[in-house]
């Protein structure tokens, strides 16, 4: 089934179609304009697009089931906003965000790719060399996943900001997000085409929108 | 066509579920339940595809969508 539409393809029809289909709501509904909430939706539709993209291939070259919680804690860079604003949390919202952060060092130097091998120790005892400190770095997919986290992050504040401009017209915000997120799915398309089976053809072919 | 169809109606059932329970149900509860989302992607991953992460990978994720979870609720509750 997943090889007889490509993946970027994939995307491309479905979002065409979503974008249809709530524009036909949004008409039905007759939700009063909202000028604000669209800009607002469309620009959280193109980051949170690109954070898609980063997704994509962080599944497309790292395992899913680290992948996908690393992307989801995109969910606590409100916080971090809040935080930056000078505002005080309450000590349970920096608590998750301490685990948070926490899981993220865990995973990553749990996956860390040593630039050298530690030398194996032998029955004489540990090696001379042991010593020698091998520096991890985050493996790709690690980082990908990550990026997507923060690009998804700054959607939800994007979204959020489009929902208080956009009184209670939220259709149009989420109008917009669709649109927003079109462009991108666009250029993959045409990339991909231009450049034969690229990498974006092998990556998972669904995934959730908005994340 | 059919997963061009599949994805669409998925995408689209999961917002207007998911806008449902923002507007009618407890928020808290909500934001804890949605950012569960990436456990149920995690359980497929393992009992669809053949990949099996590391024991301290799997704690560290576990730690991520737990801080998530708490900081949802904590946000929601506020």
């Amino acid at each position: 089934m997943t090889k007889r539409v490509a993946p970027v393809l994939l995307v491309l029809y479905s979002q065409a179609l979503q974008s249809v289909v709530l524009l036909v709501v949004v008409m039905a509904v007759r939700q009063p304009y909202s000028g604000a909430g669209l800009a607002w939706g469309t620009a959280a539709g193109a980051v949170g697009a690109a954070g898609l993209v980063a997704y994509y291939q962080a599944l497309a070259v790292g395992q899913t089931a680290i992948v996908a919680p690393l992307a989801s804690t995109g969910a606590v860079l409100p916080l971090l906003v809040d935080l930056a604003r000078g505002e005080r949390p309450g000590p349970v919202a920096l608590g998750g965000l301490l685990l948070v952060l926490g899981g993220i060092v865990v995973t990553s130097l749990a996956s860390g790719e040593l630039d050298e091998p530690a030398p194996a120790p032998t029955w004489h005892g540990p090696p001379a060399t042991r010593r020698r400190v091998a520096v991890p770095r985050p493996p790709v997919p690690i980082l990908l996943a990550l990026v997507a986290a923060v690009l998804f992050g700054l959607f939800f504040v994007g979204v959020d900001l489009g929902g208080e401009a956009a009184g209670g017209s939220v259709l149009w915000v989420a109008l917009g997000v669709q649109l927003g997120a079109l462009p991108t799915a666009l250029t993959g398309t045409l990339r991909s085409r231009a450049g034969g089976a690229s990498a974006s053809t092998t990556g998972p072919w669904c995934c959730r929108w908005p994340p | 066509m059919l997963p061009v169809a599949a994805l669409t109606v998925l995408n689209l059932s999961a917002d207007a579920f998911l806008a449902y329970a923002v507007t009618r149900g407890d928020l808290a509860v909500v934001a804890v339940l949605a950012s569960l989302a990436p456990v149920v992607t995690a359980l497929l991953a393992h009992a669809l595809t053949a990949e099996r992460p590391s024991a301290p990978q799997a704690a560290g994720a576990a730690l991520a969508v737990l801080g998530t979870l708490v900081v949802s609720a904590a946000q929601a509750a506020a």
